[in-house]
């Protein structure tokens, strides 16, 4: 192991057998946690559901995953990675099998909604990989680990619409699902038994200070909290379209109290945050420059992950049924070409990380944005009228717009504040779902195009905001041709 | 980024006198170290004095310890540690280690007990650390002054104790004084012999009439206060000021700390002479490489930071920590920090270079080791461990990796863990986390949360040592899975014996001591412990001979009560009958 490179195939290297380990829990969750998205159509025809009930289903999985987030965190600081993981997928498989054999669309919903706490499952895997490889090698791990793991849902687009035809009848999406579970259910044990926390004498360490993000001026911890005001928002729309004035899944009096108990949380956080950060208060020495960092950076990478991440969750969600009513395809065709989507995953998502890092941050990631924003204005004009095929190659050009677009963001990450990593890292990713949250909510009121052309809009609106992204300082040594590592004096 | 040499040095001249006066022994002690070069700069110049107490047995070598102590562990800091941290961090260690060798005597008063007072001149500063009688003095532009207060307390007219002194209490409370000096400027440094038998007056105009004769000065003092019938121990320093540093050194201390970070090293790169030969281990915490220097020649091993910790400000003090924890420890069985030389740019530290095997490899070849050769590697572990000991810190990492064969000698390595007492744990922001790494090799009370001590290493080596004899736990996988004190007592401790028919019963009873969960059933000491390792201790002989009620008292009560209830069913019956 000499060079940044890695060998995948090196299965002697406890290292990479723990990489690998890692990106096959991630990409089961990811399995299970869209399994429904191929096979809606099935779903719909069982329960007779109305199209805005569908669209409700879809939000209801992505919902959770925003506060799941957060205690996923908590968990994994408290019993390890190992631990954690196990328990997730073995957890979730019961989930699956409930889901399985619903008889109500409540019991739909219900499930649906408690399957979200799968897709925190990627919090997890970022830091247990983290703890088995060296700095030199850990962008790339991850953006293995992340890349492969989110192909999860382009596979369970691609197979399940077949295992389902396979078991057969009009209930064979059932069997499909419970077979996801069972699958999470195995490996989950197997994931115990096998991984282990840290390499072989090393200790886990924790971060003493959690539950909120330290920032280094009080200018920023107001930007901070405001910055934290969508994920509520988003949740109480999710609440109020749940409500009795729409889907009535909830009664008057269960919204209401779903309200005060996110404004009690968002106290509770805004707590949380002030206890960490407040010596900015009592303190007034300012911190060194060394040591700050703008939150600026944290707030741009956000929304970009908002736009990316996002959208991608959220078409990969609708584009099989999409594909299906608008070109009249059966399940398993429709499934098949919307993986397409989620195909790229596997190359752009670290191919993101790796241009970044090679020709500027700001640079790619404005012209990832950019190309993501034409991307999804192609994407508003598909009608019956185009070839399918020319349909799937927007798709997949759209989307490596897309995943690069998130690599990106990745890359960029550990360089905001490389102490902070994970919290920053959880952040960005909890934006990912609010944005997934977002544009399925608007979907749940708007048709397809205008679907895309708003994600679009947004993409135009983060572009402008990435124009604040100030570059990270560059390298601050060099290495002459004889060898000799010089410092670059930085006036 | 390195340190230059200046044109302009601080420059002094000095001299000392210490006399046994009418007492058959002399408890003062000594020392003025003018360094020159680069540490000159970073370090300055250290006039120390201690007066050990009379009433204690050990006031000589008390003070001793004091001077020589301060003054090899003061310029072993790291560079990067302002003259305050230095000296406060040493005055802690030396004063719990004084504190420690007090504790023996069952009698309070025979500790180890000295004053102590210095003068440490660096740049343009006088930095004066004193606790406890002695006394330090400036004399500038015809005045003499009185620096420090004494800490006594005074009982009666002709009764004072000492109420504050090194060795005395666990907690140390040193007064500093930082002034600025002049050309010109002198210090006086005095015990009581001196200062009690000579008022300020007289010291003042001895110090005027003899002038730039600053040898003459220390003996006239020192037997005008004989004359004055001195009853005790008289030592006398004096120091001019001849020329001021450099004004900017506390700045360079400040820029060394903040060394950047060396990048990721290639084969062929050079960093600072060092040619970098191969990469040898890379973590998520450093990276260690095997380098050699342009010049010389010398192979070493170069451990350099990640950058994962480039803005952690606690893990960087610990960095530099470890270079220093290795540069005071000296035994042929530690790994020996080598000296990367005067400029460096990067922030990294080296070691020497071992050939190895580690043992841990050796233990993957061999599957296990013979007896002879085990209990002759105990012996030289124990020493290197001792090494450790001596000065306050724990390895707290010994494990099979972290030993390496040098020849037929194990040496201990790893720097990484170490704690040392009085020095506060600077990795603030992290904690360690219990029960969730690999700990086969850490003593239970880390997972426990209770104190660790010299014991905690004496557990990991047993460890260590039993899996050389049997290649295997000793408790087994159940060891990584305790985690509080009821899983502990319920370890089950399988007899090197019967995994290794050729390890003694005396051996493993050895072994079996200094593996008991309850740190405070093993040795007393390691010299104990190697003793019982080399030679057949009869009390582990009759192991199988002990009764029932210690061997298992579990099973006897269970018997007893048993017993008890049927004769006391049978008792009921004839009695109803």
């Amino acid at each position: 192991m000499n060079s940044g490179k890695l060998n995948l195939l090196d299965f002697s290297n406890p290292s990479i057998r723990t990489l690998h380990l890692t990106w096959v829990a991630f990409f089961i969750t990811f399995v299970v946690w869209f399994s429904h998205a191929p096979l809606l159509a099935a779903i719909k025809e069982t329960f007779d559901l109305s199209q805005q009930q569908v669209k409700a289903l879809m939000i209801l999985n992505v919902a959770l995953t925003i506060p799941a987030r957060i205690i996923i965190g908590i968990l994994v600081d408290k019993f390890g990675p190992r631990h954690v993981y196990s328990g997730l997928l073995v957890l979730s498989s019961f989930v699956c099998f409930l889901f399985a054999s619903s008889t109500s669309y409540e019991m739909l919903a219900l499930s649906r909604f408690l399957l979200g706490f799968v897709g925190a499952g990627f919090v997890i895997g970022i830091r247990l990989v983290g703890e088995w490889f060296p700095a030199k090698q850990v962008g790339l791990a991850e953006g293995v680990y992340g890349g492969w793991g989110n192909f999860g849902s382009a596979a369970a687009a691609m197979t399940l619409p077949t295992v389902a035809l396979l078991y057969g009848g009009p209930e064979g999406w059932r069997y499909a699902i419970a077979s996801t579970g069972v699958i999470a259910l195995l490996y989950g044990i197997f994931f115990y038994f096998k991984a282990r926390n840290t390499p072989k004498g090393s200790t886990y360490f924790k971060p003493k200070k959690s539950g909120g993000l330290e920032v280094s001026s009080k200018k920023d911890f107001y930007f901070y909290l405001v910055m934290n005001v969508p994920m509520y928002i988003a949740l109480a729309v999710l609440t109020w379209k749940l409500g009795p004035d729409n889907l009535k899944l909830l009664t008057a009096g269960a919204a209401t109290a779903l309200w005060i108990g996110l404004a009690v949380l968002f106290v509770f956080q805004v707590t949380q945050i002030y206890k960490v950060n407040s010596h900015l208060f009592t303190d007034p020495q300012p911190e060194s420059p060394q040591q700050g960092y703008k939150f600026k950076q944290v707030a741009v990478l956000d929304w970009a992950y908002f736009v990316t991440f996002g959208s991608e969750l959220a078409v990969v969600s609708m584009l099989p049924l999409f594909f299906m009513d608008t070109f009249g395809l059966d399940a398993v065709k429709a499934g098949l070409l919307a993986s397409g989507f989620a195909f790229m995953n596997l190359a752009a998502r670290p191919g993101g990380g790796w241009i970044s890092d090679k020709f500027g941050r700001k640079k790619t990631m404005s012209i990832l944005i950019a190309g993501l924003a034409v991307g999804y204005l192609v994407l508003s004009q598909i009608d019956a009228g185009w070839w399918i095929w020319v349909a799937v190659v927007a798709t997949m050009c759209c989307s490596f717009f897309v995943q690069a677009g998130e690599g990106a963001v990745f890359a960029m990450v550990p360089l905001v504040q490389r102490r902070m990593t994970g919290q920053i890292a959880g952040m960005a990713g909890a934006y990912g779902n609010v944005g997934a949250v977002t544009f399925l909510t608007v979907l749940s009121f708007v048709d397809a195009s205008t679907f895309f052309m708003v994600i679009a809009a947004c993409a135009g609106a983060v572009f402008v905001l990435v124009q604040f992204l100030e570059e990270p300082e560059g390298h601050m040594t060099e290495v002459l041709p004889d060898g000799t590592v010089q410092l670059i004096e930085v006036s | 980024m390195a340190i230059e040499n200046t044109k302009q040095q601080l420059r002094v001249s000095a001299a000392q006198f210490s006399s046994a006066g009418v007492k058959p022994q002399n408890e003062d002690s000594m020392a003025i170290k003018i360094p020159d070069g680069s540490l000159l700069n970073r370090k300055g110049i250290v006039v120390a004095i201690a007066d050990g107490v009379s009433a204690a047995e050990a006031g000589r070598e008390a003070s001793e310890i004091a001077i020589t102590g301060f003054v090899n562990d003061y310029y072993s800091t790291p560079d990067s540690w302002s003259v305050k941290q230095s000296a406060h961090k040493v005055l802690t260690a030396l004063n719990r280690w004084l504190f420690g060798q007090g504790q023996r005597y069952l009698e309070a008063e025979k500790g180890y007990v000295t004053t102590f007072s210095c003068v440490i001149l660096k740049s343009r500063s006088a930095y004066i650390f004193h606790v406890g009688d002695s006394r330090v003095w400036r004399l500038r532009e015809g005045a003499l002054e009185q620096m420090t207060r004494d800490h006594t307390a005074r009982i009666s007219a002709s009764q004072s104790y000492l109420s504050r002194a090194l060795g005395i209490d666990l907690n140390l409370d040193v007064d500093l004084k930082v002034v600025d000096i002049e050309p010109g400027d002198r210090f006086l440094l005095t015990t009581d012999g001196v200062h009690e038998f000579l008022s300020p007056r007289d010291l003042l105009q001895t110090l005027q009439t003899q002038g730039d004769n600053l040898q003459a000065a220390v003996e006239s003092l020192v037997q005008q206060a004989l004359d004055n019938q001195s009853t005790d121990n008289l030592t006398c320093q004096l120091v001019q000021v001849e020329q001021l540093g450099q004004e900017t050194n506390e700045d360079v201390l400040q820029t060394l700390r903040q060394l950047p970070f060396p990048p990721e090293l290639e084969v062929g790169f050079k960093l600072d002479g060092w040619c970098v030969l191969e990469q040898i281990h890379a973590s998520q915490r450093s990276q260690l490489y095997r380098v050699r220097h342009e010049v010389s020649g010398q192979v070493a091993v170069m451990k350099t930071p990640s950058v994962n910790y480039v803005d952690n400000v606690a893990y960087i003090e610990r960095f530099i920590m470890e270079e220093w924890v290795g540069r005071r420890i000296d035994s042929p069985y530690v790994v020996k920090v080598v000296d990367a030389g005067p400029s460096r740019r990067f922030l990294y530290y080296l070691t020497e270079d071992l050939p190895g095997p580690t043992l841990a490899k050796l233990l993957q070849q061999q599957h296990t080791l013979d007896v002879p050769a085990v209990v002759g590697l105990a012996e030289k572990l124990v020493q290197g461990l001792r090494a450790f000991h001596r000065r306050e810190t724990l390895h707290q990492d010994i494990k099979p990796d972290n030993i390496v064969m040098k020849g037929g000698d194990p040496v201990i390595i790893d720097f990484g863990s170490v704690y040392v007492a009085g020095v506060d744990e600077i990795a603030t922001s992290f904690e360690r986390e219990h029960a969730l790494g690999t700990l086969d090799y850490s003593a239970p009370e880390y997972r426990l949360q209770r104190p660790r001590s010299e014991r905690s290493d004496q557990f990991s080596l047993a460890v260590v040592l039993y899996e050389l004899l049997t290649g295997k736990h000793p408790f087994g996988e159940a060891f990584q899975k305790a985690g509080t004190a009821a899983e502990f007592l319920d370890l089950k401790y399988t007899p090197a014996y019967r995994r290794n028919p050729m390890v003694p019963l005396w051996l493993d009873g050895a072994l079996r001591k200094a593996l008991q969960t309850n740190a405070e059933l093993r040795y007393d000491s390691l010299s104990e412990w190697v003793h019982d390792l080399k030679h057949p201790n009869p009390a582990f002989l009759k192991v199988e001979q002990r009764p029932l009620l210690e061997r298992d008292p579990a099973r006897f009560w269970r018997w007893a009560a048993l017993t008890l209830l049927v004769t006391n069913l049978l008792t009921l019956g004839l009695w109803l009958k």
